[in-house]
């Protein structure tokens, strides 16, 4: 069955989204954008791979490259999501600040 | 003689005290889960991007002629791998910046792989087949970096 871009894109991002469920608004546009590169990598290398463009070392290391381009974007999801979580807690904290100073009346943090 | 009655403070008053000091100081400090934003990272990352593609796309064109070959080309590998670790020691020296650390090694994994392309060409060398998705490959990571380290600005 030939690869489909469109429907491989579509897979890599649900995968993608089932991972990351907390942290997917924030990284939605530019995992959609970078999924469907990889699967247009994906598809070129199967198709040139089956026109005899490319001969089966030339399309081995062509997909290490293309698993090691998808683990790039996995870490800036997960990096992103980091900084999602951190915002919360930095805001949380911003709370616990706000309520201790205004109990004592002064600026104490 | 009088006597003297000694009042012993309660041991948990003390420790009670530490808490409430403890917990102050973490509600005064900021928490960080990565590390801050590194303007040297991050343009030594475009450049590099810069210097990858044009020898990539030099290649191309040069692909079939002795000097699209590997072994005229094998020094700017070399260059092009000494500014991937020049980037890495950078990166390596901030704290809680695992993240980056990994991505500029994959990057390097990457460069690794095109010039085990560009030794199998042979006198063919880099053609397009094989370096244009390669090509592609290299900018998402690079996207993913530069991506990521602006994301540390936090909105600054």
């Amino acid at each position: 069955m030939p690869l489909n871009v469109q429907d491989l894109a579509r897979q890599m991002t649900a995968a993608a989204a089932g991972q990351f469920k907390k942290q997917w608004p924030d990284v939605k546009s530019y995992a959609e954008s970078e999924f469907q590169k990889l699967a247009h990598a994906i598809v070129f290398i199967g198709e040139e791979r089956v026109a005899g463009q490319i001969d089966e070392t030339e399309g081995a290391l062509l997909l290490d490259m293309q698993k090691n381009a998808s683990r790039a974007v996995f870490l800036t999801i997960k990096g992103i999501g980091l900084l999602t979580a951190e915002a919360a807690v930095n805001a949380a904290l911003d709370v616990v600040r706000t309520a201790v100073n205004t109990a004592l009346g002064l600026t104490l943090l | 003689m009088k006597n003297r009655i000694r009042i012993q403070r309660p041991i948990h008053s003390s420790r009670l005290f530490l808490a409430i000091l403890t917990l102050f100081a973490c509600v005064a400090c900021t928490v960080r889960f990565v590390s801050e934003y590194d303007d040297v990272v991050d343009h030594s990352t475009t450049e590099l991007q810069k210097r990858v593609e044009t020898f990539v796309r030099n290649m191309e064109t040069e692909a079939g002629t002795p000097e699209g070959e590997y072994e005229n080309n094998k020094k700017v590998y070399d260059e092009l791998l000494a500014d991937v670790n020049a980037i890495k020691v950078r990166a390596s020296a901030a704290t809680k910046n695992d993240i980056t650390v990994e991505q500029i090694e994959l990057v390097g994994k990457n460069i690794e792989d095109l010039k085990k392309l560009h030794v199998h060409g042979g006198n063919t060398g880099l053609r397009a087949s094989v370096a244009d998705p390669a090509l592609v490959l290299l900018n998402v990571e690079f996207t993913a970096i530069i991506k990521f380290e602006l994301a540390k600005k936090r909105g600054k």
